[in-house]
């Protein structure tokens, strides 16, 4: 269970459109004091029409604490992310994506879901 | 050179494949839509044959249109899978521990997975799984380091641990132990062989249980001989039902890793009395204090 979430809503220029609205993205914020498992969704973020579906994100994982693991239920996709790496992925999710953050050890994780695809890539933070 | 399938069978792959519409690269003249294969290596229905081949097109619920790119999560299975297309004999090699994104280069819906080396199982009996998503999409081709490090969640590590998941690096053993015990314990009974302080674990890289020149007097002359954890649990057994061993490999394992929490024993139960006998153990271990 995280100990606090936030999230901010963003409207981005510079990438590809999607199909009738501009990039756009959600960020989220995940803190753990320990190991554990927080379930969320995106509904609430895009039935308020800030953005219609996700493709895919970008993360920063460089003040985790431990692996962090991004599960879709529904989807039944799952990405591990090492500790200290930022990276972008992209998402297999259709437009009801709920999810659950699970952290390894105490640590932050922030997730910018946004509905241009991008093509997968990490790396490392020292 | 290109994967050989060759000495392979395959079964079919048993479970209910549905296509799922999704979002990513999804336009108004195209659906994208994936389908989900979670291959369990070690599920029992295959009969001792883990390879299965994947037909979309069967049994399939709102099956792809076409097969372009595929996700495979090889992160829960420690030996390298190979996902094969055969019409045009495209491999795609994953090692273990690691996932990739893989354009894929076929015409058809078929596509076979195959685990040539390794068990089947973790030592702690978990299954490994892989699992594989099929996209009528394009991906990119990508694949995540396999020496990130990685996390030892529960289904990995002995019954006998408790608490939370820690994070450790899995490490080749930096102490090799081999010595000679001599067994002689009653139906239960289990002998000391690297003690650890509270707190302690070890991780044994390598593993090997022989037994020689031992004989059995018992009437019962069956039973099993493990590996202990703290005089709570036997991760690792066999069994045996020789009444004499001139040198007999009991187990062998190099290619995983065991996690023991506190001190490592060796137990023999289940009606197993040797009167007297050796048994032969080796190990690569490393001693790491829980976190």
């Amino acid at each position: 269970m995280a100990t606090s979430f936030s999230v901010q809503h963003r409207i981005f220029y510079g990438l590809a459109p999607a199909i009738d609205e501009g990039p756009r993205e959600i960020i989220k914020s995940y803190t753990f004091a320990a190991a554990g498992t927080q379930a969320d969704s995106l509904t609430k973020e895009i039935l308020a029409k800030e953005l219609s579906f996700i493709q895919g994100m970008y993360f920063n994982n460089k003040a985790g604490g431990g692996i962090m693991t991004l599960f879709s239920r529904q989807y039944e996709m799952s990405i591990e992310i090492a500790n200290k790496t930022q990276g972008f992925m992209p998402l297999f999710w259709g437009n009801d994506p709920e999810f659950e953050v699970t952290a390894a050890a105490a640590g932050t994780i922030q997730f910018n879901f946004i509905n241009v695809p991008v093509a997968p890539y990490i790396w490392t933070v020292s | 050179m290109a994967f050989d399938p060759s000495r392979f069978t395959l079964s079919a792959f048993p479970g209910t494949l549905i296509g799922k519409p999704v979002q990513i690269c999804t336009t108004q003249a195209h659906q994208s839509k994936t389908v989900v294969i979670n291959q369990d290596w070690a599920n029992p229905i295959y009969g001792g044959n883990p390879n299965v081949q994947i037909n979309i097109n069967q049994g399939t619920t709102n099956p792809l249109d076409k097969i372009i790119g595929c996700y495979i999560d090889n992160s829960r299975c420690n030996d390298d899978i190979v996902l094969y297309f055969p019409d045009t004999t495209y491999s795609i090699p994953v090692p273990g521990l690691t996932t990739r994104f893989a354009p894929v280069f076929t015409q058809t819906g078929i596509c076979n997975l195959y685990k040539p080396l390794g068990n089947l199982q973790f030592p702690d009996g978990s299954h490994k799984q892989t699992q594989v998503i099929l996209c009528n999409f394009l991906t990119d081709s990508f694949g995540l380091d396999s020496t990130i490090p990685r996390t030892v969640d529960l289904w990995q590590r002995s019954e006998g641990v408790d608490g939370t998941p820690d994070l450790i690096i899995p490490t080749v053993g930096d102490t090799n132990v081999s010595f000679i015990l001599t067994l002689q314990v009653a139906h239960g009974g289990q002998i000391v062989v690297a003690p650890a302080a509270a707190g302690q674990q070890f991780i044994i890289t390598n593993l090997q249980i022989a037994i020689y020149r031992a004989f059995n007097t018992a009437s019962a002359s069956s039973g099993n001989i493990g590996l202990a954890s703290n005089f709570k649990d036997v991760p690792v057994r066999v069994s045996t039902n020789l009444d004499y061993y001139p040198y007999t490999i009991l187990f062998s394992q190099s290619d995983e890793y065991i996690i023991i929490d506190g001190t490592i024993g060796i137990q023999v139960f289940n009606n197993f009395v040797m009167d007297a006998g050796n048994a032969h153990f080796l190990f690569d271990y490393s001693l790491i204090a829980a976190q």
